[in-house]
């Protein structure tokens, strides 16, 4: 496997190339500092985009299209990373070698015609065209309203968050929607083209020189652009004491989530260590929430935390009776605290860092994980695999306990179902 | 063991059947790191109706014991938690009950030779009491509460209630909070006993192996365990299901944003001789596939008329004498959907070059799948479910599928059995 970036001005090219898929897998990703007002656009702005091109004008022709190149998938997402607002197309087929000459070349132009070449009507946007989206992502925030555990995760950070960054939801805002018509979004499109920050990745059996060509040719876009920043989140704000809020909800299930801030950390921190801490605590069947509270209590049957560390928080999830409620609070805190306080086994250490390892060379089986991993570098600074298996090894007890005592617990909220 | 390959996927299938009567399937993929190895019996939440290893009589157990049975075996004798002994390892391990069977699987990089072995042995080393089967039905309850707030669970399980009148599938696999209720520790070591026989039961094992390594250790961890004598059949329960669906419509309310629509229909696939039972179901689909896939005229249609704003979806349940097929869609004019789907099914018009599209798709979708050893697994697991044996050479099953066949199958099936339900938001 072969990694090369190439800076050829208005973007750049990572091509990561290795004979051991019979796929060619392809992210071309634009990137800027998120900004509230502008998410139900971006998001707005993806999903058109991947319905339709000039030469495919709608989504039965696209589809049709995309079974012509012997299966092409195609998809797109507008995510928040940190401060940043990342839009994806991402795009996978099979090599050539598999198919017929010439297919590499057909491919690329699929996905580029697509997001260069869209279906305009007196150079903007269909407007049965942006109604149609519109209603998908209306009935996609509504759909995750609906849902419990979706419910609850959004009250929760918006709690936390007081209108910060990562309180947002990446899908835009049902009350925008209706401001998009289509020459805001032609313009926000044109704004996207020559301002975001562009990344394309490309990762099989290619070679580099063939993509750098093929993109000069068919991915023209003329400005030159500045490199991008942290996407990291830092919280300046804590609570002495937790905040506790319960709402009652349509469901048979309550849902408990918590939310907890985790507080300037070092780089060697954020790269390594919360992954640890996270394992122990609740990443997974052989945690302490999921033994403690699931199997010693019968709580609950999912409990699990997780660390979104580009925003640096730490939120913790179970569904569970309503009247169990303050039990299973209980039991969280006990935990957190054990672990505060070094009560750490030895081999829950060993087993966390064979765990991160095993995690670490399994990213070479898959197309999408290797791509995933230079993404990570790329915007994240990431180390490159060699140097995380060494750095992780050289972690001890103490470390994990200086980094609990960071995890600051925020929010507690109750979503109560049932009866 | 000679190497059988699979044709055009560049992969090599070995198999053996053990003296115990285990069956072993390896693929190995020298170009990844990791090995993914199942371990499955042939007892799903269909099968609560059945004569016990060494009875004569049929019993009936309660519906989600099989699920049930699953999560029990992470109980171990001796102390040691499977979870634990696989993390320690780097492995992942988890279980899965389906209507047809219950798979064990596991995942690693390293120590394969001893996952493996204690993959088999937790498996094959049962340990109920009425202590740690009693702790399981909190769990499980909980796991019950958590699907029916799944808009598309409920759906989907209210969908087969009115279809199938008797088959066991038309309750969930999970079970209902009254029947898990009622499940003890006899029941458990019946089911057991009966079906996790090794003659019931199958490995497969894809990823980065040495097959007769491999095959060795498995003997070798075998010829140490004492089994009863297998049976050759375990006698299951016919169920006589009539062709009509149970109820022709029902309507429910629930949490949900926009009103969701099941559209279902029923076959008798028992009755036709000329056609292989396996191109049968895949003619079905197809046909569903060309006509209100999301490159059919007719979805398209459904979007610019604002009915739909998502594609429609189709999904098949098979049980053993008919199949199902559920439409599923979002929609805010359920009745008329529902109106005009039938319509365009019972509307047999279909282009040839939208088959042959279809065709070459799906042989393409088998040099993705042969990339992934997770995929590969599944597709072996399928093919001994489904068919017995596996599939070498699917490049060719799906060539030689027939336009003419398609259409006059299709003109020769009635597609008038089917019934709907609807979730409507709550008012």
């Amino acid at each position: 496997m072969k990694y090369t970036k190439h800076e050829v001005g208005p973007y750049n090219i990572h091509v990561i190339k290795t004979d051991k898929f019979k796929t060619v897998t392809m992210r071309i990703n634009f990137k800027r500092k998120a900004v509230k007002e502008e998410l139900t656009h971006r998001n707005l702005l993806s999903r058109i985009l991947v319905e339709s091109s000039n030469k495919y004008p709608n989504q039965r022709l696209l589809a049709i299209a995309t079974e012509d190149l012997y299966n092409q998938k195609i998809s797109t997402s507008s995510i928040l990373s940190g401060f940043y607002s990342v839009i994806s197309f991402s795009t996978q087929f099979l090599n050539e070698k598999y198919t017929e000459e010439g297919m590499l070349e057909h491919s690329i132009s699929f996905i580029t015609d697509i997001i260069l070449d869209p279906d305009l009507e007196d150079g903007k946007f269909r407007g049965d065209k942006l109604q149609n989206v519109k209603n998908k992502l209306v009935e996609a925030i509504k759909e995750s309203e609906k849902s419990p555990s979706s419910y609850a995760y959004h009250q929760l950070l918006e709690t936390m968050g007081d209108n910060a960054v990562y309180s947002w939801r990446s899908s835009g805002n049902i009350e925008d929607v209706d401001s998009v018509n289509p020459k805001s979004l032609t313009d926000y499109y044109k704004q996207v083209i020559h301002s975001d920050i562009i990344d394309i990745f490309i990762i099989g059996d290619v070679d580099k020189n063939l993509i750098k060509r093929l993109l000069s040719e068919k991915f023209l876009i003329n400005t030159i652009k500045k490199p991008g920043d942290t996407h990291f989140y830092e919280h300046d704000k804590f609570r002495k004491r937790v905040k506790k809020l319960s709402e009652s909800y349509d469901s048979k299930q309550s849902q408990l989530v918590i939310g907890s801030k985790i507080s300037h950390l070092t780089d060697f921190e954020r790269k390594y260590i919360w992954f640890l801490y996270n394992f122990i605590l609740g990443g997974g069947t052989d945690s302490r929430l999921f033994k403690t509270v699931r199997e010693k209590h019968s709580l609950c049957y999912n409990i699990s935390s997780r660390i979104k560390i580009l925003s640096n928080v730490l939120i913790i999830t179970a569904g569970i009776d309503k009247g169990n409620s303050a039990k299973t609070q209980r039991l969280i805190r006990k935990e957190m605290l054990n672990i505060t306080k070094g009560l750490i086994e030895d081999n829950e250490i060993e087993k966390a860092k064979v765990n991160y390892i095993n995690s670490l060379n399994e990213i070479t089986d898959s197309p999408l994980s290797i791509m995933n991993h230079y993404i990570e570098k790329e915007y994240f600074g990431s180390d490159d695999i060699e140097t995380q298996i060494k750095n992780i090894n050289n972690i001890n007890k103490q470390m994990i306990v200086d980094f609990a005592k960071k995890v600051h617990p925020d929010t507690i909220f109750l979503l109560e179902g049932g009866e | 063991m000679k190497p059988i390959p699979l044709n055009k996927l560049d992969l090599d299938l070995y198999q053996e059947k053990l003296d115990n009567g285990l069956e072993v399937y390896i693929i190995p993929k020298e170009n990844v790191n990791n090995v993914y190895i199942t371990f499955s019996t042939r007892f799903g939440s269909k099968h609560y109706e059945f004569v016990p290893i060494n009875k004569d009589k049929t019993i009936k157990v309660p519906p989600g014991v099989a699920h049930f049975l699953e999560h029990k075996l992470f109980e171990q004798k001796n102390g040691v938690e499977p979870f634990t002994f696989f993390v320690e390892r780097g492995a992942d391990v988890n279980a899965n009950t389906s209507n047809h069977k219950t798979t064990y699987l596991i995942s690693a990089q390293t120590n394969i030779e001893e996952n493996l072995e204690f993959l088999l042995d937790f498996v094959q080393e049962p340990y109920f009491t009425d202590a740690n089967v009693k702790k399981e039905k909190g769990i499980i309850e909980q796991e019950i509460k958590m699907y029916q707030d799944y808009p598309f669970m409920v759906l989907y399980e209210k969908s087969l209630e009115n279809t199938i009148a008797k088959h066991p599938i038309r309750i969930p696999i999970i079970g209902i909070i009254e029947s898990i209720n009622k499940i003890t520790k006899e029941d458990l070591y019946t089911c057991y006993d009966t079906f996790y026989h090794p003659s019931n039961m199958f490995l497969v094992i894809t990823g980065n192996v040495k097959p007769e390594l491999i095959m060795e250790v498995i003997k070798k961890n075998q010829i140490k365990k004492q089994f009863p004598e297998k049976i050759n059949q375990i006698k299951i329960k016919k169920y006589n299901e009539p062709d009509k669906v149970v109820k022709e419509k029902e309507e429910i309310s629930m949490n949900v944003a926009l009103s969701k629509i099941s559209n279902n229909y029923k076959f008798n696939i028992s009755n036709i001789k000329d056609i292989p039972r396996r191109d049968i179901i895949d003619y079905i689909l197809l046909y569903f596939e060309i006509k209100i896939g999301n490159t059919s005229v007719f979805n398209d249609t459904l979007k610019q008329e604002g009915i739909i704003n998502n594609d429609l979806e189709y999904t098949l349940v098979d049980l053993d004498t008919h199949i199902i097929i559920m439409v599923i869609a979002d929609t805010e004019q359920p009745q008329k959907l529902i109106e005009t789907i039938r319509k365009e099914i019972n509307n047999f018009d279909i282009k040839e070059e939208d088959f042959e599209r279809k065709k070459k798709n799906i042989i393409s979708s088998y040099i993705y799948m042969s990339d992934n050893i997770y995929r590969i697994n599944n597709k072996i697991m399928a093919n001994i479910i489904n068919e017995g044996k596996v599939l070498t050479d699917d490049y060719n099953e799906v060539k030689k599928f027939n336009f003419e066949t398609l259409k006059k199958f299709i003109e020769n099936t009635s597609f008038e059995n089917n019934n709907y339900v609807i979730i409507n938001p709550n008012s």
